[in-house]
């Protein structure tokens, strides 16, 4: 391979030898387009790749998830909702340096169909698994479902069970799927049905907050806790 | 005789009133799409069968006040880049690859065509974490590549080309190198304008799928002025879940580009169908 390479290359350079520098380039124009546009495409996407890979904000600071939050909720505690600016404010979060979501866009009840065929409940899974979903508030009984899956922090061990110890009296339980994790009923969530979220009618049947299981950001999700008011009791 | 012709003439009218119902049933979603949205919100959750026009004048304002809420423009040319990304990169890479594969010798050619089978054959959401976490750790999440880097190659168009360029005569490549065309020329100039009636069903197919694609803009492009019109729709149906005719004059806007594309190539679309006897 390497032999008739380079045969190739010495009969290229052979005929090259006799042209003038237009007719060079008429010759590489003719025979070596698609190579030099490969070459140009490839070194595009390199360059491209790397300065956004250097230069742009890329990881999320704190990413919470409010899902089925109903109707007018993405006004009041969206991406354009003066919560989100609230939090940023009082955590002095720079938005160069990390970006913060509060996403509403998402819809789906794992207690039901177990996420199956729902987009909503896949790209959920997809931003937990990245690690970078931080909390997601939703009813109990869909919590429920997916703390058993093992999506959310297990409150009970690490650093999580010192963390949010004040909430102890608050937690919600589930079962895991994986009986090898534990057969008893673990800590997957908090009830926040008396916090400002209760308040303002966005979950009118309660709602429970779950620490996304590969959350780099947890003491981030305690003080969001605290934020919206779900007071936690000193141990 | 007589009787025959008579039967034949009555089979056909049978048959054209059957497709002709068959079109109006395929078009009463679009009809009650386009309907609903000029309807009051009362109106629209009537369930009277008869209250099928606006009873108390048409609301256009409807259309209004979903452009005004969603800058339908930027989703519009945020889908429209999408596309055409997706359409430029899947023909590219997979005619190169399809060539590869289907006309090139090399050793280990088997073996990689295995794994572009394999992909084919696994379910598309698998990938969606890897690719995520690639395009998170690049760093482009919100961006337009973000948007096309599931497009970028296509185990599909592969395979669709490969079958292409092997249906090909190996004289036309033949003659081609005795009048002294190196492997690039042969490619270029004789081999993939051949292939043109795959191409167009790739593009059209790849245009559709990326188009629908709902699940990835949705996981990458979390801003509001990098997303797309299918998870720029599925927001508003958190923001407008109840009101109908508002969500309908959203899904009339959203199909709009999809219905001129079909216009304009209509006879592509068919043909695209017909050549890789696949389903949009």
């Amino acid at each position: 391979m390497k032999e008739k390479f380079g045969k190739f290359l010495a009969s290229e350079k052979k005929k090259l030898a006799g042209m003038d520098r237009r007719q060079k380039i008429a010759y590489l124009a003719e025979y070596y387009w698609l190579w030099a546009l490969g070459i140009f495409g490839g070194l595009f996407m390199a360059v491209y790749i790397l300065w956004h890979a250097f230069f742009t904000v890329k990881d999320y600071r704190f990413y919470v998830l409010f899902v089925n939050a109903p109707i007018e909720a993405s006004q009041e505690i969206g991406n354009r909702s003066a919560l989100r600016q609230g939090f940023i404010d009082r955590m002095g979060y720079d938005l160069k340096e990390g970006m913060v979501e509060f996403g509403t866009a998402s819809y789906f009840n794992a207690a039901v169909d177990g996420g199956t065929n729902n987009s909503y409940f896949q790209s959920f899974v997809a931003v937990v698994e990245a690690g970078h979903l931080d909390a997601a508030v939703m009813e109990e009984d869909n919590l429920k479902a997916v703390g058993a899956a093992g999506r959310f922090l297990d409150l009970s061990r690490g650093e999580a069970a010192d963390l949010f110890a004040p909430y102890a009296d608050r937690f919600v339980y589930a079962v895991p799927y994986d009986t090898e994790y534990s057969e008893d009923p673990v800590p997957v969530g908090i009830d926040i049905s008396d916090s400002d979220l209760g308040r303002m009618g966005v979950y009118e049947d309660g709602c429970v907050l779950g620490i996304g299981a590969y959350s780099s950001h947890p003491e981030d999700v305690k003080a969001f806790l605290e934020y919206i008011g779900a007071e936690g009791r000193q141990p | 005789m007589e009787g025959s012709i008579a039967r034949q003439r009555m089979n056909k009218i049978l048959t054209h009133i059957v497709l002709i119902i068959m079109s109006f049933i395929m078009l009463v979603p679009f009809a009650w799409m386009i309907l609903t949205a000029l309807k009051t919100n009362q109106e629209s959750i009537s369930v009277n069968p008869f209250y099928i026009l606006p009873h108390n004048g048409w609301h256009w304002e409807n259309f209004a006040t979903v452009w005004k809420s969603y800058n339908f423009l930027i989703l519009y040319k945020n889908t429209l880049l999408m596309i055409f990304w997706r359409v430029v990169c899947a023909c590219l890479t997979a005619t190169m690859a399809g060539y590869a594969f289907g006309r090139l010798k090399f050793p280990g050619k088997s073996f990689l065509f295995s794994l572009v089978l394999i992909q084919m054959m696994v379910p598309a959401q698998i990938f969606i974490i890897p690719q995520y976490l690639m395009v998170s750790n690049m760093g482009m999440l919100n961006s337009m590549f973000g948007l096309v880097f599931p497009g970028l190659v296509t185990a599909f168009g592969t395979y669709l080309l490969k079958t292409g360029y092997e249906g090909l005569p190996k004289d036309l490549e033949e003659a081609a190198m005795i009048d002294g065309c190196n492997i690039g020329q042969r490619f270029t100039r004789i081999m993939m304008p051949l292939t043109r009636s795959s191409m167009v069903s790739l593009g059209i197919f790849t245009a559709v799928f990326a188009f629908k694609d709902l699940m990835w803009p949705m996981i990458v492009c979390t801003n509001a002025t990098t997303t797309t019109l299918s998870a720029g729709l599925a927001k508003m149906q958190g923001q407008y879940g109840s009101e109908y005719p508002t969500m309908m004059a959203a899904a009339t806007l959203a199909v709009l580009p999809m219905v001129i594309i079909y216009v304009i190539f209509q006879k592509q679309f068919v043909e695209g169908i017909a050549t890789s006897g696949g389903k949009l």
